[in-house]
């Protein structure tokens, strides 16, 4: 019971924040943060009792729901989904404090951001595709608010934007369910059931290859995949730290891509390698060359974000087992990492109201702590050993190259790129003259956890892959028949 | 004569009658109590509909009956006056000072409603459907020194008129092919192939007079400029009750009466959905009254229905009246919210609900549920009603307009998400707190709370929408 418990814990909190009354400011946020605390232990809790050595779904819960439609509602977790909830688990814990930082309507805010989580876990364990989508799209429902509300900037034009395309996005991949389950007959909403019973879905690779490109395009959307990625760098650039951190650190659109199409439509999602890897490389290397292109630091961390984001795709271009571990512990450091910088980013903004990178300087001096993190974040980011992110893009890189050594080659130059922009903006950021001395006079604990815990599980993962990569490895295996 | 199967016509027509005598002799009834008295009269028909759920089958030769689809109908009139009701309370106690005849009026188009629900012969249907919209074009033309409201009477009059005229055609045209206007004996004829181009003219005929009700394209256009003229709770009430009105008909005539025009209805209502879909949708993006945003929205959810209608078949039925009470919840608890805002800011521009977030958070939350609820969002219950329709298209293979469906969903998005930003992002031009009285709030979060729970434990209503569906197949 309990894994189907784990994001009704956040819905209940924000139940009980619409009773409480708004003045009690601090009552509001001792019950958000209980809630994503105790969320968060929930999932270190079966973390530890996830046995490693099997790799079907554990800690699995069913309750029957519509019947009539093959509809159940359960949950369950393999390596794959834990590790998502690993990375949901400790950036919502990160970004609540940031949540806290906001002014205004404090308390709706964070009954949007307690839903937003709750959705999230809801996605993480959820072993019906149905219920999967519906807490997909309630992000939606979360999101749009909280940037149109509470974000800056051309914050208007940029929610409409975001919910637009990723409404879109979502309602594609919605006919793509719908295609599947027409084409596979009933039954096929249960995952867990169609894992273990795979000759209960066997479709013709003409029809699989008919399918796949609405997952793509779909997911693409979602996840921000060049070119579909319009919307992400406006967006996080106009969100609310604690936004910008869940929303773009934790990247669902690749766990749905794996969790559906390449394990159930694996012929299909072969027949659309090719292209995928060269849009992913296109992307890596387009979305770097964007981001040296922004003045604005938020929109270079967005495009990086894009950009970064290639690796993952071409890591499961090359649907390898090795290739897959690798994008998928990339997701896990790349969400980490750009949690820490959107955290670094949301205080620079909000202690200087300043938006661009040249009108910041000096930050070294100003504040060594914030300082000291976004360099340590940009290294990490650029692929620095001893962080998890240069393990994982190692593993990428390294597996495709047998299969697509010339896009490999351009992939590797994302990473020159990648260190171009970075290096540059810490130059500018922290080191020479200081600007804004007098607005970092007393850096807050709410401002130091959030990103002493991200790039502390950063340096954690990087030391010591196979804390996470003995849930990944497994998981990646099983995935491919 | 069974009497015992009209027991709930017979209370509804109980409570017309306190409404009069009261109306009569009790001194300031209809500013005072009329209301109260017509809330309860709903409470009271709704029992009445659940003592007399076992008593089916039908009277007075074959032309009244009492099915699982019908009471399903009934109990959704029913349940719809509710917050009609409770939005002409609110809407006349500025500006009329007596609004007794407008519940009488209300209440003589529930009755109509309920004999049309239950109508099995077209004579019957004919003259329940009359009596629905007669006293829509009196309530919607109610406020007599409102020039928008009497060019919406005149306009719903004179077009409504054009399509009772088809539908009247229709209908003898059918006599004329089958001697009889009873449902069962015009279906004996049809299925029996007598006639066959005869009967399909009449039945096409009376297909465009039910479209004309559901502001189905091309028969839409009194839609807008009824709905922005007449008072906000007949809008309210004609895109709820009317709405459901005609798609039960569709339901009828279709399925109860030409269950073998199977290949003709399956191009006919794609096309239909599909127009429907694509006007409605690209007509709501350029509105700035906000009745008219819904009346184009309204069109919009009408597409949807169609393609229930276009699926067929239980699963499509089953679907389409899912949809038609998430429909309903979400639009009626949108409506009372806005005849609130109506009330206190006298006004329908979209920008004067700039900032209602900070004039009402109460009523900003209600709104934020039941656009989104309309625009399809999960977890609530206008998401999960897309859901049932679409998959059930792509079930009975219509796939290019199951697609065509998602992507109105994204253009939905559009208008719905652009009305939340006004209430929730933008700065209010003044800060006076908009007020709702106790029972507004009450059947608001009562609807709310329905928007939210049916969208995430759908079985309950889905199980009454396939307990009515049964009734046809």
């Amino acid at each position: 019971m309990t894994l189907l418990l784990l994001p009704w814990i956040s819905w209940l909190a924000a139940l009980s924040l619409v009773l409480i009354p708004r003045q009690n400011e601090q009552l509001l946020k001792r019950v958000t943060l209980a809630a994503c605390a105790v969320s968060s232990a929930l999932v270190l809790a079966l973390a530890l009792r996830f046995n490693v050595q099997d790799t079907g779904y554990q800690f699995v819960t069913r309750v029957d729901w519509l019947p009539s439609l093959g509809i159940q509602y359960s949950a369950g977790l393999d390596g794959l989904s834990l590790t998502f909830c690993i990375l949901h688990a400790v950036i919502s814990l990160a970004a609540v404090f940031l949540a806290f930082s906001v002014r205004d309507r404090l308390k709706e805010y964070l009954v949007f951001y307690l839903v937003l989580t709750g959705a999230f876990y809801g996605v993480f364990t959820s072993l019906n595709m149905f219920f999967l989508y519906v807490f997909y799209e309630m992000t939606l429902l979360a999101v749009y608010p909280m940037i149109a509300v509470w974000g800056s900037g051309k914050k208007e034009y940029a929610s409409i934007q975001m919910a637009v395309y990723t409404g879109l996005g979502a309602i594609i991949l919605l006919f793509g369910l719908f295609l599947l389950y027409q084409e596979a007959g009933s039954g096929i909403f249960d995952l867990a059931a169609m894992r273990e019973n795979p000759g209960t879905i066997v479709l013709p690779a003409a029809a699989q290859s008919r399918i796949v490109p609405f997952f793509l395009i779909s997911l693409g959307v979602l996840s921000s995949l060049w070119p579909l990625h319009s919307w992400a760098p406006t967006a996080y650039a106009s969100a609310p730290a604690s936004t910008a951190m869940l929303h773009a650190g934790v990247k669902a659109g690749p766990y749905l891509l794996l969790r559906i199409a390449a394990a159930f439509l694996p012929e299909g999602l072969k027949a659309w390698s090719e292209p995928l890897a060269v849009i992913a490389t296109i992307g890596i290397l387009y979305a770097g060359y964007a981001a040296l292109r922004q003045k604005s630091l938020r929109l270079m961390f967005g495009f990086s974000g894009v950009s970064h984001l290639g690796y993952v795709f071409l890591g499961i271009a090359v649907l390898s087992a090795a290739s897959i571990s690798g994008a998928v512990f990339l997701v896990f450091a790349h969400g980490l990492l750009t949690a820490a910088l959107f955290a670094a980013a949301g205080i620079l903004f909000q202690r200087t109201q300043k938006e661009e990178i040249h009108q910041h300087g000096g930050l070294a001096v100003s504040s060594p702590f914030l300082a000291v993190c976004l360099i340590a974040a940009s290294m990490a980011s650029l692929g620095m050993p001893g962080f998890a992110n240069f393990a994982s893009e190692l593993l990428i890189l390294i597996s495709a190259w047998s299969a697509y050594p010339w896009l490999t080659a351009f992939a590797v130059l994302g990473i020159l790129i990648t260190s171009l922009y970075l290096l540059r903006m810490i130059q500018t950021v922290c080191f020479g003259a200081a600007l804004q001395t007098s607005a970092f006079t007393n850096v807050t604990f709410a401002e130091k956890f959030p990103l002493v815990l991200l790039l502390g599980a950063l340096l954690l993962f990087g030391i010591w892959p196979e804390g996470i990569l003995q849930f990944i490895k497994p998981a990646a295996g099983a995935l491919l028949p | 004569m069974n009497f015992a199967l009209m027991i709930p016509e017979l209370t509804a027509l109980m409570v017309l009658l306190v409404l009069l005598l009261g109306e009569l002799f009790i001194k300031d009834f209809s500013q005072k109590r009329s209301a109260d008295a017509s809330t309860a009269g709903a409470l009271a028909v709704l029992g009445a509909l659940a003592l007399s759920s076992q008593n089916q089958g039908s009277t007075f030769h074959g032309t009244f009956a009492v099915n699982s689809l019908s009471i399903f109908f009934k109990v959704f009139f029913a349940v719809c006056l509710i917050p009609v009701i409770q939005m002409a309370r609110e809407f006349f106690s500025v500006r009329l000072r007596s609004p007794g005849e407008f519940f009488l009026t209300l209440w003589i188009t529930l009755i109509g409603l309920f004999f049309l629900s239950s109508a099995h012969d077209f004579l019957l249907l004919f003259i329940a459907l009359e009596i629905v919209t007669l006293s829509f074009y009196i309530m919607a033309s109610y406020l007599k020194k409102d020039l928008f409201s009497i060019e919406a009477g005149l306009k719903y009059l004179i077009l409504g008129s054009l399509a009772s005229a088809f539908m009247i055609y229709g209908v003898s045209l059918l006599y004329v092919a089958a001697g009889t206007t009873s449902f069962t004996g015009i279906r004996e004829v049809f299925a029996a192939g007598n006639a066959p181009a005869l009967m399909t003219f009449g039945l096409l005929l009376i297909l465009s007079g039910i479209a004309f009700k559901a502001a189905a394209v091309p028969f839409q256009l009194w839609a807008a400029d009824v709905y922005e003229g007449a008072p906000t709770p007949v809008t309210a009430f004609l895109s709820s009750g009317s709405k459901a009105a005609a798609f039960l008909l569709f339901l009828n005539v279709l399925y109860a009466v030409f269950p073998g025009y199977d290949s003709g209805r399956v191009i006919l209502f794609s096309a239909l959905s599909a127009m429907t879909l694509i006007y409605g949708n690209l007509g709501a993006l350029a509105q700035t009254n906000i009745k008219r945003l819904f009346a184009y929205s309204g069109i919009s959810h009408a597409g949807y229905l169609l393609m229930g209608l276009a699926s067929g078949g239980i699963r499509g039925t089953e679907a389409l009246l899912f949809y038609l009470i998430a429909y309903s919840a979400s639009t009626l608890s949108a409506f009372l919210v806005m005849t609130v805002v109506g009330q206190a800011l006298g006004s329908d521009r979209i920008d004067s609900y700039r900032g209602l977030a900070r004039r009402s958070p109460f009523l900003a939350a209600v709104f934020f549920v039941s656009l989104l609820s309309l625009a399809g969002i999960p977890p609530l219950a206008g998401f999960f009603g897309k859901f049932l329709i679409l998959l059930s298209a792509v079930h009975e293979g219509h796939k290019a307009l199951a697609f065509l469906g998602c992507l109105a969903v994204a253009v939905s998005l559009f208008y719905y998400l652009n009305l939340v930003r006004k209430v929730y992002a933008d700065e209010p031009s003044t800060t006076a707190p908009v007020l709702v009285s106790p029972l507004s709030k009450l059947i608001l979060s009562v609807l709310t709370a329905f928007i939210i729970l049916s969208g995430f434990w759908q079985a309950p209503i889905l199980s009454f929408a396939s307990y009515a569906a049964k009734s046809l197949f």
